[in-house]
């Protein structure tokens, strides 16, 4: 069942001569369950891409359908709405609150929606991403690998239908990175989550079900890992 | 809770500094508010009551009402109660007020003894028909010698008019009743009118009362200026056949409808208009004028108070822009963000608004208590009260959450817009291109590297910057425009007297000559007189003086510029009493034994809202003078001396022709008989005050002087600007305050926000001198821009402020150096305190863990 499908997207920056086409004429789609990678040097417009799969920016051309909904079509507070239900983003930098503790950062989406979550499901994500000790604590108290955890939890809380990480273990060091990549790969194999994930890192992209290669603004290669 | 509200509040515990800066602001603009209003409801409260205390607690008076209808009064529902009085009868007396021959006596019933603005001066009111209380008018005006204790038996009876073959009776509203006839007057060939009475009293009973107490003179509505008979009033409990009924509605509004409801067009009745011009029922300037200066002052409140709210939480989204970005990315809708900020604004309110009250109440009570204080001596019987009913409380709580409201509102928006990507990318902090970061050289030369940075950061936050100079440049504005109002205030109230020397004014009033000029003669020699003049003044036709430009113009103002009337006009001749006369020629230099004139020509006058000030003559000292004594007698001559100096009771007189000072001798050889003034300087004014009193009473041919202390009005005058001050002061005061916490919020959140930089700049290599002087700099630039901007318009206002005064007074503008000399060195030391408080928290940080710390 194709839960992505990305039609003709273009996202252009800067006019006349100064023109970047940071993402141009792309088209793919992607199956629900998929892991997908996509690699590219910096500046390649995976970033730009990532953001506009999450409906945090806008494109100037094309469309982005999720779940068969064309997103773009969207007010910004539906999408918003949508967001928070449907889509969960990991960042490389965390972008937890500073204010709030693990399970509230965690809990987020579902407080902004109103939305009740089963104690049992915050505790089995707790437990999965092994921050069952820290639910207490704030961002501050805990390491970079810990706090990516939480704004994995944060990303996985709502079951989404897709889950988007921005080079989610590019601030982390190679032990923490893996802790991470084995969580990603987890829920996609336990929940078939559906993970898009940005990274040059390419021991990352190996353990992807598809890498998808981007240069400038294009897709360059779309292959699936054996 | 909700994870939002959650957010908010510790959000603002996290910032415990600038929450309780907001809310300090929002504490001060409430109390404001309520203040202002309270102090306008407890004005009109004053108001009311003292003229409930002078003019009685009724709204409407029905007169000559039969008992039928009376008795029908309980049956109407608009009214909450009624008193009632009755009229006995007219009873003559031997009255030396020619036109107030009568006693007038009627009988009140307990009520309207209590609520008709009926005031005991001693003894008590009467409890049976045979006790009277009379007004100490009568005593004093009337020459009628009754006490306390005293029986006095009164023929009582009608006052008739016979007209046309029909007799009338008249009451109170009819004056006495006269004819005029005109009888030539050999005296001093002016026809004097001669009053003849011509209506006539018919007695009816003989009827003995006991007098019991003394009240002052009663209201305008029992007895009006023109009535003949003094009001005298005894008791009673029954309803006669014919009565008044003094009417309390339960609402005065409507006051009108409901009277015609009960009198119809049967009856007479006269509203109580004094108390229903401060219920506000019926129109009144001084209320309307009262409600105007509040708005206006509610209005600055308020603009200030948004101001620094908005300001508050501009900063606060600053601060959050990454959360409310990361809280978008993550699905909330700009509604959310939107009712999160406004909550935030709300829990304020929830925190500031019941303690702004209270201490806005706390502040009209202390008010009230010093208005009491200060000036209570001089109220005569007006006693302030506060007032704190709910509608100003009310209006405080709207007026505050409105402003809370208006201050989040566009924040609010400005955060629900908050684009999540732009917030993750955080590039939307720093939008600048280079040329608006173009030092001038001179920056460079005369600051260094660091007045370069702090320079260039002044340009780059620009609006946060402007905030805080717009912040100073309010309160500038206003303590400069403010202390001029002051200034002027007190010259217009004050300076009439500050001016002058004299204490006291002396006048004595008299059918001859020498009770009119030699009693101050007389009365010069009292001890307790310093120094005096005797001011005596007529005028001599002056028929070919040469006028200035000036003084053809007043001339032709007052229509004498053409020759056929150039024979009236007249100069101002003036002697001063010898002991003032050598005094003054000493002060202006000129010798005693010449024979001359003192010419003081200068001209103020507003004719038709139009100031004219300037010199009328275009004589030259020693130019000679020719006149004439207005009977056409005499003609005179004297040698001129041109001087600007005035002397004692003459400072601010202006005739249109000018005056012209000469000796004693010189003015008896021309006039005989003229009126004087005498000024007078006492060592203790009140204790001659008494003396010339009791000179009055004893000596029959002092009888007619009459004595103005000014000292007393001077001190009035003075515990009113007192009073003005004080208010106007507290207004500044608390405004400059507002403004304080406005600066103090963003110049510390700034130096927060850019903790960072400051870190970077630390850690290549940049001394903690050379960074403390950077800060400073940067503090001394907003501060002379401040002063820059702030002076000019303060000093603008300072000015429109003067012109506003000058339509009512002729005086010079003075610059308030003073004032702004305050300005300055106060800027000064709030620009220092907070660039010291900064720096403190600056100089904390660590470096390394600043550049670290990436958290949002």
């Amino acid at each position: 069942m194709e839960i992505l499908k990305v039609d003709n997207l273009t996202k252009t920056y800067g006019k006349g001569e100064m023109k970047i086409n940071a993402v141009d004429h792309i088209s793919f789609s992607i199956e629900k369950g998929e892991f997908v990678a996509i690699v590219g040097s910096s500046g390649s417009g995976k970033s730009t891409l990532l953001h506009l799969l999450g409906g945090v920016d806008r494109p100037t051309s094309g469309k982005v359908y999720i779940d068969g909904k064309d997103i773009y079509s969207l007010s910004d507070d539906e999408l918003a709405i949508f967001r928070r239900r449907q889509i969960g983003i990991i960042y490389q930098f965390y972008n937890l609150i500073p204010i709030l503790n693990v399970t509230e950062n965690i809990m987020l989406p579902c407080d902004l929606d109103n939305t009740n979550v089963s104690k049992e499901r915050l505790e089995e994500v707790l437990d999965i991403l092994n921050l069952k000790e820290r639910k207490n604590h704030l961002p501050n108290e805990l390491s970079g690998g810990q706090q990516q955890r939480v704004s994995i939890g944060r990303a996985i809380i709502n079951n989404p239908a897709l889950v988007l990480a921005d080079e989610p273990t590019g601030n982390l060091d190679s032990k923490a990175s893996d802790e991470i990549v084995s969580l990603l790969k987890m829920s996609n194999k336990k929940y078939k989550q559906t993970i898009v994930v940005i990274t040059h890192d390419l021991e990352i992209a190996k353990e992807a079900d598809r890498i998808i290669t981007i240069d400038d603004g294009k897709i360059i290669k779309d292959e699936k890992v054996a | 809770m909700n994870v939002l509200k959650k957010l908010t509040k510790r959000n603002l515990i996290l910032n415990k500094k600038r929450t309780i800066v907001t809310i300090i602001g929002i504490i001060l603009s409430t109390a404001m508010i309520v203040c202002v209003s309270g102090m306008v409801t407890s004005f009109q409260k004053t108001l009311i009551n003292d003229s409930i205390n002078s003019n009685g607690y009724y709204h409407v008076q029905i007169k000559d009402m039969p008992k039928e209808d009376i008795l029908a009064l309980e049956n109407n529902r608009d009214m909450q109660d009624y008193y009632l009085k009755t009229e006995i009868g007219y009873a003559p007396f031997s009255s030396e007020n020619y036109f107030k021959p009568y006693f007038y006596v009627s009988a009140f019933n307990e009520k309207a003894l209590h609520n008709t603005g009926i005031r005991l001066i001693e003894g008590r009111l009467p409890q049976n028909k045979n006790e009277i209380i009379i007004p100490n008018h009568v005593i004093e005006g009337g020459g009628f010698s009754g006490k306390i204790g005293d029986t006095i038996t009164l023929q009582i009876g009608v006052r008739t008019l016979l007209e046309d073959g029909k007799t009338y009776f008249l009451n109170q509203n009819n004056p006495l009743a006269t004819e005029t006839e005109e009888e030539d007057s050999s005296m001093n060939n002016r026809s004097e009118k001669q009053e003849k009475i011509i209506e006539s009293f018919q007695p009816k009973e003989k009827i003995t009362y006991t007098i019991v107490g003394i009240i002052e003179r009663p209201s305008y509505e029992i007895e009006s200026y023109s009535a003949p008979g003094y009001t005298a009033i005894t008791y009673t409990d029954e309803i006669h056949e014919k009565g008044d009924a003094f009417i309390l509605f339960k609402n005065p509004k409507g006051y009108n409808y409901k009277t015609i409801n009960i009198a119809g067009d049967k009856y007479d009745y006269s509203y109580n208009s004094g108390y229903l011009r401060w219920l506000g029922v019926t129109d009144s300037e001084t209320m309307g004028a009262l409600y105007i200066v509040a708005a206006v002052v509610l209005g600055i409140i308020i603009l200030s108070s948004v101001f620094v709210i908005k300001n508050s939480f501009a900063i606060s989204i600053t601060e959050k822009y990454k959360m409310y970005g990361m809280l978008r990315s993550i699905g909330a809708t700009s509604r959310q963000i939107k009712k999160n900020v406004l909550y935030e604004g709300f829990f304020l309110g929830l925190i500031a608004i019941p303690i702004g009250i209270l201490s806005g109440i706390i502040a009209i009570v202390v008010l009230v208590f010093l208005i009491n204080f200060i000036i209570g001596d001089y109220l005569g019987d007006i006693y302030f009260v506060y007032s704190i009913p709910l509608m100003p409380i009310l209006l405080s709580i709207l007026l505050a959450s409105v402003t809370i409201y208006l201050s989040t509102i566009r924040t609010a928006k400005k955060a629900g817009k908050i684009s999540a990507i732009d917030a993750i990318r955080s590039n939307n902090d720093i939008k600048i291109k280079t040329k608006k970061l173009k030092t001038p050289f001179f920056v460079k030369k005369l600051f260094k590297t660091g007045g370069v940075i702090a320079y260039k950061n002044l340009k780059r936050n620009k609006k946060k910057y402007r905030t805080t100079v717009i912040s100073i440049v309010v309160s500038i504005v206003v303590f400069l425009s403010l202390s001029s109002f002051i200034d002027f205030g007190f010259k217009m109230a004050g300076g009439y007297y500050t001016e002058v020397d004299y204490n006291m004014r002396i006048y004595s009033n008299g059918d001859t000559y020498s009770m009119r000029y030699d009693n101050l003669k007389e009365l010069a020699k009292l001890d307790l007189i310093e120094y005096y003049s005797i001011i005596r003044s007529d005028s001599l036709f002056v028929s070919d003086a040469s006028y200035s430009d000036y003084g053809r113009k007043i001339l032709k103002l007052f229509g004498l510029d053409n020759e056929e009337n150039k024979e009236e006009r007249t100069i101002s001749i003036v002697s001063l009493g010898a002991q003032e006369y050598s005094r003054y020629l000493k002060k202006i230099g000129v010798s005693s034994d010449k024979k001359v004139g003192i010419l003081l020509d200068e001209f103020k006058e507003t004719i038709n809202k139009k100031n004219y000030v300037g010199n009328l003559y275009n004589f030259k000292n020693h130019d000679i003078l020719k006149g004439t004594t207005i009977d056409a007698k005499k003609d005179f001559e004297i040698e001129i001396i041109r001087s600007e100096e005035r002397p004692m009771g003459l400072e601010h007189s202006y005739s249109f022709g000018g005056y012209l000072i000469v000796s004693d001798e010189i003015f008896n050889s021309l006039f005989e008989e003229t009126y004087a003034t005498m000024y007078v300087k006492a060592t203790d004014a009140k204790k001659l005050e008494n003396q010339i009193d009791n000179l009055r009473k004893e000596k029959e041919e002092f009888k007619g002087v009459y004595v103005t202390n000014l000292e007393e009005e001077m001190k009035a005058q003075n515990a009113m600007v007192l009073i003005v001050s004080i208010f106007l002061y507290g207004f500044i005061t608390v405004i400059s305050l507002i403004g304080i916490t406005n600066i103090f919020n963003t110049i510390t959140t700034n130096m927060n926000l850019r903790s960072k930089e400051f870190a970077m700049l630390k850690s290549i290599g940049m001394t903690k001198r050379e960074f403390n002087r950077m800060i400073r700099l940067e503090s001394i630039f907003y501060g002379m821009k401040s002063l820059f901007i702030g002076i000019p318009l303060g000093l603008v206002g300072s000015y429109i402020i003067y012109l506003a005064f000058k339509k009512g007074m002729e005086f010079s503008y003075t610059f308030p150096i003073k004032s702004l000399l305050i300005v300055i060195v106060f800027v000064s030391i709030i620009i220092g305190i907070i660039m010291k408080y900064s720096l403190q928290k600056i100089n904390k940080q660590n470096i390394i863990e600043t550049i670290r710390n990436d958290n949002i």
